[in-house]
């Protein structure tokens, strides 16, 4: 928690600017000591050309006003170049789509963008979480939100497995043991959809959406909501094992293709989904993975003990029902 | 030559059962009476409230009445089964045919619903249907997935106390998959996208069914073995 983002740009006015003319941007910047060192450099970026700032006018640690002056065009072609501020303190923070330039019919003066020169840039060595625009801060939700719902999945397919051996083996062992597991994982996809939509609310502007993973997500808990409801209503103790173990498969089947087919046929605003990035080669920064998974084995563990002392409850209500 | 006299065989047992239940509810006609007035009622009330339709309503209304029209048919069918003679069942009968014969039975009804439903929105409402065989075809296989999923859940309801409101808590979360797909399919048949990637919906539609039959059929003789 307390391990620090990487330094970003949060935000640069104005918006629009000219080709051949000049422009100050006014950017804010966040983790950042600009007005701790006298080295810092500027670039707007578009492909592998660079123009650098003539000058720059630090205000504070967080804000400074950067002066360009834009070459003319070789066309009418709208760009939109990414903003790259460096200094030997906190290394590089980009703004991709800083800025829309926008020619101005002046074709005479054909004047080449600089290569950039990357041996001039720094590198941040320290262990910092990477800055993401809209996600902010909210990036360690990772650890929490989409760890829970891989314990949550973990903790349903030990319930589904426990179901299976029961209906096998005939032991009420089995049942109980698929019954607390499922509790858990129950109350796991509900914290799941709670953290889920907090960080709905900060980055898509909403607590609900129309998002289909989140509804599909909301059926699975009604559809395991079910399984306890069924298992209540069912009075004969060999019974109710036995049905509640073949809903229980019944149940997991049918969950495949609501959480796993059907969000992949649509838009969603999840990632994975609609060609967003998710935990893929190059999605997920390293130094985030490396609390994100030992945050999934933790919470695993977690899911386990609980459906240890869930299980331990059903025996000793039973045994005391029994005497 | 064998083969062909134990498949007459099956085919007559199927049949039979087919007939048992078909013989069982025109007998007494309280249960398909109340699935009626269920559907001409509701249709009647939508005409009412909308007046006039656009086509996305049309094909709301249309599978939220199928959807209940079904939970009320399902749990009137099974209802009939008790669970003190599920072990009677299980010894006199082969129980994979009478699985089968009972969704045969429940394609059969909720054909026949979804064919009332369409003629009576179509009467009421001037149909917003574009392509017949795509809605037909869309139809069929929604029919088909839906009635693994309310054959298996029915007989689990035959074994709860209260079962038509248990039937109905395990039927309506379990069949939305079913329907989500449906009403992609069925927004094709309205001609209001087009897509030319419909035959994945399609296949989709055919695997959710023939999965959720695969696993009833597996998951069969646990619901009898007491």
């Amino acid at each position: 928690m307390i391990v620090p983002l990487k330094p970003g740009i949060l935000s640069s006015q104005p918006l629009k600017a000219q080709f051949d003319s000049s422009v100050v941007l006014e950017v804010e910047c966040y983790n950042t000591h600009l007005d701790q060192t006298s080295e810092v450099q500027a670039f707007l970026k578009h492909g592998d050309a660079v123009i650098k700032a003539n000058k720059i006018e630090i205000t504070d640690a967080t804000h400074a006003n950067l002066f360009f002056d834009l070459p003319a065009s070789q066309d009418n072609k709208q760009i939109s170049p990414t903003l790259l501020i460096d200094n030997p303190i906190d290394g590089i923070a980009i703004l991709p789509s800083a800025l829309i330039i926008t020619g101005n019919g002046n074709k005479n003066t054909l004047q080449k963008w600089a290569p950039l020169d990357i041996e001039s840039l720094h590198q941040n060595e320290n262990f910092l979480f990477p800055f993401r625009n809209v996600l902010h801060e909210t990036i360690r939700n990772t650890f929490f939100h989409v760890a829970i719902w891989f314990a949550m999945f973990i903790l349903f397919i030990v319930s589904l497995i426990h179901s299976i051996r029961y209906l096998r083996k005939g032991n009420h062992y089995h049942d109980r043991v698929a019954l607390a597991f499922t509790q858990v994982g129950i109350v796991f996809g509900l914290v799941g959809l709670a953290t889920g939509s907090v960080w709905a609310k900060y980055t898509w502007g909403a607590f609900w959406t129309s998002d289909i993973k989140l509804n599909m997500s909301a059926i699975a808990i009604l559809i395991y909501l079910a399984y306890l409801i069924l298992r209540a209503s069912i009075t004969d103790t060999d019974s109710r094992a036995r049905l509640s173990a073949a809903y229980n498969i019944f149940s997991f089947c049918m969950l495949i293709p609501l959480i796993m087919i059907v969000p992949r046929l649509t838009d969603s605003l999840h990632p994975g989904n609609g060609g967003n990035p998710a935990l893929g080669g190059e999605d997920m920064d390293n130094t985030l993975r490396m609390v994100f998974y030992p945050a999934v084995i933790g919470l695993t563990l977690l899911g386990v003990w609980l459906s240890s002392l869930s299980y331990r409850i059903h025996v000793l209500k039973e045994k005391w029902l029994s005497e | 030559m064998n083969s062909y006299l134990y498949f007459c065989e099956v085919l007559n047992q199927l049949l039979l059962y087919f007939r048992k239940d078909l013989r069982q509810d025109t007998r007494s006609l309280a249960g398909i009476s109340s699935v009626l007035l269920f559907l001409v009622g509701s249709a009647f009330i939508a005409e009412k409230c909308f007046e006039d339709i656009h086509a996305v309503g049309w094909i709301a209304l249309f599978w939220i009445l199928y959807l209940f029209a079904a939970i009320s048919l399902t749990t009137h069918i099974f209802s009939k089964e008790r669970s003190s003679s599920g072990i009677a069942t299980y010894i006199y009968n082969k129980s994979l045919l009478f699985y089968l014969g009972k969704l045969l039975y429940m394609v059969f009804c909720l054909l026949l619903l979804g064919a009332l439903l369409t003629l009576l929105l179509s009467l009421f409402f001037d149909s917003p249907v574009q392509d017949w065989t795509y809605f037909i075809g869309c139809l069929g296989l929604t029919t088909l997935g839906l009635s693994a999923l309310l054959t298996f859940t029915g007989m689990i309801g035959g074994y709860v106390t209260g079962n038509q409101l248990a039937t109905a808590i395990m039927i309506i979360p379990l069949s939305i998959p079913f329907l989500l797909v449906a009403v992609r399919c069925s927004i094709y048949a309205l001609g209001l996208v087009v897509n030319t990637d419909m035959t994945s919906d399609f296949l989709i539609l055919t695997s959710i069914s023939i999965l959720a039959i695969g696993v009833s059929i597996l998951l069969l003789p646990f619901l009898w073995k007491a």
